[in-house]
């Protein structure tokens, strides 16, 4: 699957309500795939990575 | 006409309330209101939650959805369910999805309190507009829902919180909590996480579709599974209030992610605790909604 991969940066909500906050991941942060036009919206760097989630997330800190 | 209909089913009540009306009853009982009044014939309950809807969604509620709100409304109240509990004065708040129509989804409206729409509006995280439909949300990595619950603040409001859910056979609990606290993991009192060790063995999966309450009192959590009460499933061991509050289909305990769940229902709660018969009541009202709201019954 595809992680847009981003620097940590301040929450916004969309029109349609759902609101857009990084995840810690291996790469830094982590937002889901398909807010690549909202984060280009907001002037959000960000670059695509693909993943296997079964083992991206198994270590995942959370501290 | 409609107020005769409803004096018919009044008349027809038994002790202990309604043991034998059928949703299909209390929908048109709901319908002859709605006949009756428009908009004002209906239950406060529903109409403040029917109002505030249409004010906060881009789409205003169809007849038949009020209608299935305003039903709900009622069975809050007692009427309609077998043991005719007044559940108002249990739950104090109460969060599902319910569609504007048929075929419309919308953020705003999912977020709503049915018990009360000025408080505890849901946020959702990392979702996109195909993620919610008519029939539920789909999950997945990034993707979660706080509902603003914090068991350690609103414990003096109410010591209870519950959630239904469809999802089966899943690898974990989709309750979960996104928070570097730790009494939001291990809490023993309301963490739903699967295989907490907090709980005593045997009990400590939400992996079945069903109705789920964890309650402060007597340090037992209730469970209504697969149509079936299953009381005192679980029991708590030790631990603490949680400091955060509750994130659905967040993690996995404290690792991965949910993935990929869909049409999960997302109806959560929290209150004071029930009895037994307030707590299959409560069952009956969560079967209606996933039936008549979220998933089929729909026209």
């Amino acid at each position: 699957m595809r992680v847009l991969i981003v620097k940590k940066f301040k929450p916004f909500t969309a029109n349609w309500g759902a609101i857009c906050v990084p995840q810690i991941c291996k790469d830094g942060f982590f937002v889901p795939d398909g807010w690549q036009s909202e984060l280009t919206k907001k002037g959000i760097k960000y670059t695509e990575k693909e993943i296997d989630p079964k083992t991206y997330f198994e270590h995942e800190s959370i501290t | 006409m409609p107020k005769n209909f409803v004096g018919i089913q009044r008349q027809n009540r038994v002790p202990g309330g309604l043991r034998h009306f059928s949703n299909t009853l209390a929908k048109k009982s709901a319908l002859c209101r709605n006949f009756g009044g428009g908009g004002g014939g209906y239950d406060p309950l529903a109409a403040a939650f029917i109002a505030e809807f249409n004010n906060v969604s881009a789409a205003e509620m169809a007849l038949e959805q009020q209608s299935v709100c305003n039903t709900i409304a009622l069975m809050l109240k007692g009427e309609g369910t077998t043991n005719g509990s007044d559940l108002t004065a249990i739950i104090d708040d109460l969060n599902f999805y319910c569609p504007a129509d048929n075929s419309t989804s919308d953020f705003s409206g999912a977020s709503l309190n049915f018990m009360n729409p000025s408080r505890f509006k849901r946020s959702f995280f990392g979702f996109l507009p195909g993620d919610l439909t008519v029939n539920g949300i789909t999950g997945g990595a990034g993707k979660y829902i706080r509902t603003g619950y914090v068991p350690s603040v609103e414990q003096t409001l109410g010591d209870c919180s519950y959630f239904w859910h469809t999802l089966t056979g899943g690898s974990g609990a989709p309750m979960g909590s996104i928070s570097s606290d730790a009494n939001a993991y291990t809490s023993a009192v309301f963490s739903f996480y699967g295989n907490n060790s907090n709980y005593a063995a045997g009990g400590n999966d939400t992996n079945t579709a069903g109705l789920y309450c964890v309650s402060k009192t007597g340090s037992t959590v209730k469970k209504y599974a697969n149509g079936a009460p299953a009381q005192n499933s679980f029991v708590a061991t030790s631990g603490a209030l949680s400091t955060v509050d509750f994130a659905d289909m967040a993690r996995y305990r404290l690792g991965a992610f949910q993935l990929n769940y869909t049409g999960e229902v997302m109806l959560h709660g929290r209150g004071k605790a029930f009895t037994d018969q307030e707590f299959d009541d409560f069952a009956e009202i969560c079967n209606y909604i996933q039936s008549n709201i979220i998933s089929g019954g729909r026209a």
